[in-house]
């Protein structure tokens, strides 16, 4: 599904990523765990086209992604990106109707299906759908992060940080949500620095360090290998 | 005198509004004064003078022609000017310098070209619009004089009541698109957070086309008005001066606040010219907005201005 290639991004004088690469195929949930700096959001801007690349390349279904985001969206990928980056002003529907954009009319029925799945997920959020978004808490913003993300209908979604300031009970919840996501069918790249969890719930990991990635193996390899755990998970 | 003065000041202010309204639009999604908005209205002046003139062309394919080539002109700007210099992540004072480059370019090929000669609108447009709201008044039952009307004692231009009543309609007109369609949701969005609102499959150039042409076409409107208020000539844009002011006290970015700042403005600058004087009345103007924006550095509705990714 996603091949990324020895992929080298500066900013301006800050090498953030050295020789990165990775791939996900179709179906999985693959995290990329590290600590804070190491370069993990700068590979999910990169993957989505925002932040360009200097050499290296990557594909996604076989083909080179585009260059553009609102092209890369169209071939069906989306985004719940750190910090949730809501349409803070829009209402909690019209963040909705925005993920939802590229669908035609001719969709309509599907669309609602789509928005009721969604809320089968996220109960909460269809009490809150006149709200500003910039007005709901912590999780229910996630929520609808997500909401908004699989309005596209995506084949890869990309998570970053999605438990980020959340409190321990949503972020199991939140977790819960991810693998069914999953299991309806969409592929999912998740990036963390709780990675505990996100070990827990993925086929395959990948360590990064200061730009570069370190190690990868299968979710439970890396959540019980040493090293790893006395590094990221505290011990 | 007072109710006469509060009147004249709002009709002043409803073309401020409408002139504010193309400041706000673009400084709500691109964070920066597009100063050649100024030359843009003055092109529309003269573009509407000429299907008048030459064309002799009637109100309605005057005003719509005017509009329109303005809309387009105010796209062609972006893409030229602006579009490369967004696309390399410019800091938004570099599109401010460009746009002020526009300006002074455009001025002067309105200079080089046509001349510094003032042009007035053909009459037979003016009677048309004072004809359109004569008709309007006595409609409603009142009766108008030929370009005045009195009510109570107050006695107002039908030119200026036209003017105020149009700018109202069309900045409410212009409201309801960006609360209610599809596009306007969209113009929000982007207003929250361009990069995002291309990762829902967004054209972003497009719709930064659709806002310039949007603020270009109430550049049109604006700029006919002038020209038939006073006259057509390449200076005419440094009314917009005043604009600019009127959209920064109501919060650049904020239409609601375009629509009040004009009005405040206006009714304050004829307030100081009735009851101080015609002289002094710059002077109180620029220093209320000084004193005003060091109270509420954001103006009466903007958002906390943070930059954006
Ligand atoms: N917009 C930017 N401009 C300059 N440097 C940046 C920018 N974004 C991130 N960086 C730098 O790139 C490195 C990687 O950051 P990031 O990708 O955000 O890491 P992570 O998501 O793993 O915390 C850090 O050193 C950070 O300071
Ligand atoms: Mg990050």
């Amino acid at each position: 599904m996603l091949e990324v290639k020895d992929i080298n991004v500066f900013y301006g004088a800050v090498h953030a990523l050295h020789d990165v690469s990775l791939y996900v195929n179709d179906g999985e949930i693959v995290s990329v765990v590290g600590a804070n700096g190491a370069g993990k959001s700068t590979l999910m801007w990169a993957i989505a086209s925002v932040v360009p690349y200097s050499s290296g390349s990557i594909e996604f279904n076989g083909k080179p992604m585009p260059q553009r985001a609102d092209e890369a969206v169209k071939k069906g990928l989306a985004i719940v990106p750190e910090r949730r980056r809501l349409f803070v002003s829009l209402s909690v529907m019209e963040n909705i109707i925005m993920g939802s954009w590229l669908r035609g009319k001719s969709e309509k029925e599907q669309i609602n299906k789509d928005m009721e799945y969604c809320f089968s997920l996220f109960p909460i959020l269809r009490q809150r759908l006149s709200q500003r978004a910039g007005t709901l808490s912590g999780g229910e913003q996630q929520m609808l992060a997500i909401t908004r993300a699989l309005m596209s209908r995506p084949k890869l979604l990309l998570l970053d940080e999605p438990s980020l300031g959340l409190a321990p009970i949503i972020v199991e919840s939140l977790f819960a949500a991810i693998q069914r996501v999953r299991d309806s069918g969409v592929t999912i790249l998740l990036v963390e620095q709780n990675a505990t969890q996100a070990l827990a719930i993925s086929d395959r990991g990948y360590v990064m360090e200061t730009g570069r990635v370190t190690r990868t193996g299968s979710g439970e390899e890396l959540a019980n290998d040493r090293e790893i755990r006395r590094a990221y998970l505290g011990e | 005198m007072f109710l006469q003065t509060l009147v004249t000041g709002l009709s002043i202010g409803g073309i401020y509004a409408l002139m504010a309204v193309g400041y706000s639009l673009v400084f709500s999604v691109l964070s920066f004064s597009n100063f050649a908005h100024g030359a843009v209205i003055m092109l529309g002046a003269y573009m509407g003078l000429g299907l008048a003139a030459k064309l002799n062309l009637g109100l309605g394919l005057v005003l719509s022609g005017a509009i329109a080539g303005a809309g387009v002109l105010a796209v062609l700007n972006e893409r030229l000017a602006y579009r490369a210099l967004r696309q390399r992540r410019a800091p938004s004072l570099y599109l401010m310098i460009s746009a002020m480059g526009c300006a002074v370019f455009l001025e002067n090929m309105v200079y080089a070209t046509i001349g510094a000669k003032p042009y007035p609108f053909p009459d037979k447009i003016t009677n048309q619009v004072l004809d359109i709201v004569r008709n309007i008044i006595s409609f409603l039952g009142l009766a108008a004089e030929h370009s005045v009307i009195e009510i109570a004692g107050i006695t107002l231009s039908l030119l200026d009541l036209a003017a105020f009543v149009i700018s109202l309609l069309s900045i409410y007109a212009l409201h309801i698109f960006i609360m209610k369609t599809r596009t306007g949701i969209a113009i929000r969005a982007g207003v929250d957070d361009l990069t995002m609102c291309s990762l829902m499959g967004v054209n972003t150039n497009r719709l930064i086309a659709v806002v310039f042409f949007l603020a270009g076409a109430f550049a049109g409107l604006a700029g006919v008005y002038l020209g038939i208020k006073y006259y057509v000539q390449p200076t005419m844009g440094s009314i917009t001066n005043k604009a600019y002011i009127a959209a920064v006290i109501g919060g650049l970015g904020s239409l609601p606040g375009a629509f009040i700042g004009g009005l405040i403005l206006g009714v304050l600058e004829t307030f100081v010219s009735a009851y101080i004087s015609s002289v002094w009345r710059d002077v109180y103007t620029f220093t209320l907005l000084i004193a005003l924006l060091i109270w509420l550095p954001n103006g009466l509705l903007g958002h906390e201005t943070e930059e954006k990714v």
